[in-house]
């Protein structure tokens, strides 16, 4: 029989794939337009847009995100325990810790002053061999930098944020938004922008400087605003600095794949 | 004075969990469909003797229905820890931690020891430390209160698959057989043996479901004919001092209905 954490894993891969269609679903929907936004003060010749959402990420997709991560996360605890030795297996689970809680000083004492943490995290892998309890050590998020979006840094923020907290708040975002201009079936203007657009955030700002207020007013009327770009569906998730993108699921399961759990699985008992 | 909770998160992750008991439903019965859970075994007929006996073989389970089962539970323990974040929302002076979940005991004893007594303290403590209005009800709502044996309680059994789902063991399926199967041969049937008792049977082994004497000791064109019944269930075994423990999907549904009456109950507070 396969493996339960495989079977774990596969699992997380279905969630995966309905939470891709889903997400397609919701960007077929062209949820977005641009609005007129406040004319700068003393710069009536400038005309610029903002970026607004018609319709929220459906609750779904926050739903499935919660299976896919609960799946990831259920998968390390099943390894971890079958690295445990029989006799340790009822508090065997896979630990992932932020803080650098075994990280010591100059002074020999440890830098982060957190001893629960220290003991929950070695009652979790006291059942370990001393070369599997150094691996998952290895592996923890405190080795890698903050800003990097590391494989069990997200397994546990949106497993966490899903379990405990609340359903993952969904945030609708446009990549590699353009925004552009028409009158009369042509394109009058245009504006890319290459940073990531959530609600409310500019478009574009167009000078008309060269064409008189009064002109202007008349044209505005018979112009049509076009938005295009990349439709993503970001997570609100307090652990983790700034909102993530649902799809950084997808990343985050290849890797435990193809590198966490097969390295984790050599330490079996 | 009224707390009106909003609940609509738990309400979400009931009818996920609703969701997966129907595809489950769903599933099972495509395959059961195509590939019964059991099959037929008849053994050679004894050339002196002249018997034959006839087992139920049962067919290697998917793994992926407990996987399904595993999703269930863990959208109702989602939908219970969500009853806790929105009482830390609704209380002054108290923040969501990680240590915040629905507590679940069946001893009355423990309840009072990891979480206080409503009768004694105006607040709880452990799991639902610094909750005061709705401390009461999540008393009530323990499973030791149930009788004459509160491990049948859905909200033990929805602690129990979640548990073990989470960290151990993926809950495994019991098919058992019901009803009487008509054996159909081309030979002479002196003696039959119908087995109705079943002793010390697992649902992975095979089962003698009758004997039967050939005289002469031939027999040909064995089949059996006609439906079985099958009772369908799922089981996570011993753990510690927690015994095997079972549900159906009659029970799996109980515990959906169970838990959104636990969550209308709170959203009366």
């Amino acid at each position: 029989m396969t493996e339960t954490w495989w079977l774990k894993l596969d699992r997380a891969q279905e969630h995966l794939d309905e939470l891709q269609d889903e997400i397609g679903r919701y960007a077929r929907l062209e949820p977005y337009h641009a609005e007129e936004g406040r004319q700068p003060k003393g710069k009536r010749h400038l005309a610029t847009y903002v970026l607004r959402f018609s319709k929220p990420p459906m609750p779904r997709i926050s739903l499935l995100a919660g299976d896919c991560a609960h799946n990831m996360r259920s998968a390390l605890d099943h390894l971890a325990v079958a690295m445990s030795d029989k006799d340790e297996r009822s508090s065997a689970k896979f630990p992932i810790e932020e803080k650098p809680i075994w990280q010591r000083g100059a002074d020999g004492e440890f830098v982060v002053k957190d001893d629960d943490a220290r003991d929950r995290f070695a009652r979790a892998i006291r059942g370990m061999t001393p070369e599997a309890k150094a691996l998952v050590k290895r592996m923890q998020p405190y080795n890698f930098e903050r800003n990097i979006a590391n494989a069990l840094r997200v397994v546990r923020a949106i497993d966490n944020a899903d379990k405990h907290r609340d359903i993952i708040g969904l945030k609708p975002v446009l990549d590699g938004s353009t925004i552009s201009l028409w009158r009369n079936g042509k394109p009058l203007l245009h504006e890319s922008r290459f940073s990531l657009a959530y609600d409310g955030a500019q478009l574009g700002e167009f000078d008309f400087s060269a064409i008189s207020p009064r002109l202007w007013a008349t044209v505005k009327t018979n112009v049509q605003v076009k938005v295009r770009g990349s439709l993503h569906v970001a997570m609100e998730i307090v652990d983790v600095t700034g909102p993530m993108d649902v799809l950084e699921l997808s990343p985050t399961l290849a890797y435990l794949r193809e590198a966490i759990v097969p390295s984790l699985e050599q330490c079996v008992r | 004075m009224s707390l009106a909770l909003d609940l609509t998160r738990s309400e979400a992750k009931i009818s996920r969990a609703t969701e997966h008991l129907e595809a489950l439903k769903r599933e099972m019965a495509t395959t059961y469909e195509k590939t019964g859970p059991f099959k037929i075994w008849f053994s050679p007929i004894d050339p002196q003797s002249g018997w034959c006996q006839v087992f139920l073989v049962p067919e290697p389970q998917k793994p992926r229905f407990g996987i399904v089962v595993g999703d269930l539970v863990h959208n109702l323990r989602s939908a219970l820890d969500y009853i806790v974040t929105a009482l830390v929302d609704a209380t002054k002076g108290i923040t969501l931690a990680s240590c915040h979940q629905f507590p679940v005991f069946i001893d009355r004893g423990r309840f009072v020891e990891k979480v206080g007594d409503p009768g004694n303290a105006s607040l709880g403590k452990g799991c639902i430390k610094g909750i005061g209005q709705g401390f009461g009800l999540i008393e009530q709502m323990q499973p030791y209160h149930r009788k004459p044996d509160p491990r049948l309680d859905p909200l033990w059994l929805v602690y129990r698959f979640s548990n073990a789902d989470k960290h151990r063991e993926i809950a495994e399926l019991a098919n058992v057989p019901g009803g009487k199967i008509d054996i159909r041969f081309n030979g002479i049937a002196v003696e039959v043996k119908e087995v109705n008792e079943v002793r010390n049977w697992t649902p992975k082994t095979h089962l003698l479901i009758r004997e039967i004497r050939f005289d002469p000791p031939c027999a040909y064109n064995m089949r059996a004919v006609g439906p079985l019944n099958v009772g369908v269930s799922f089981y996570v075994p011993k753990w510690g001092a927690e015994p095997y423990c079972s549900v159906n999907f009659l029970t799996l549904s109980e515990m959906c209905e169970h838990v959104r009456m636990v969550v209308d109950a709170f959203k009366l507070l």
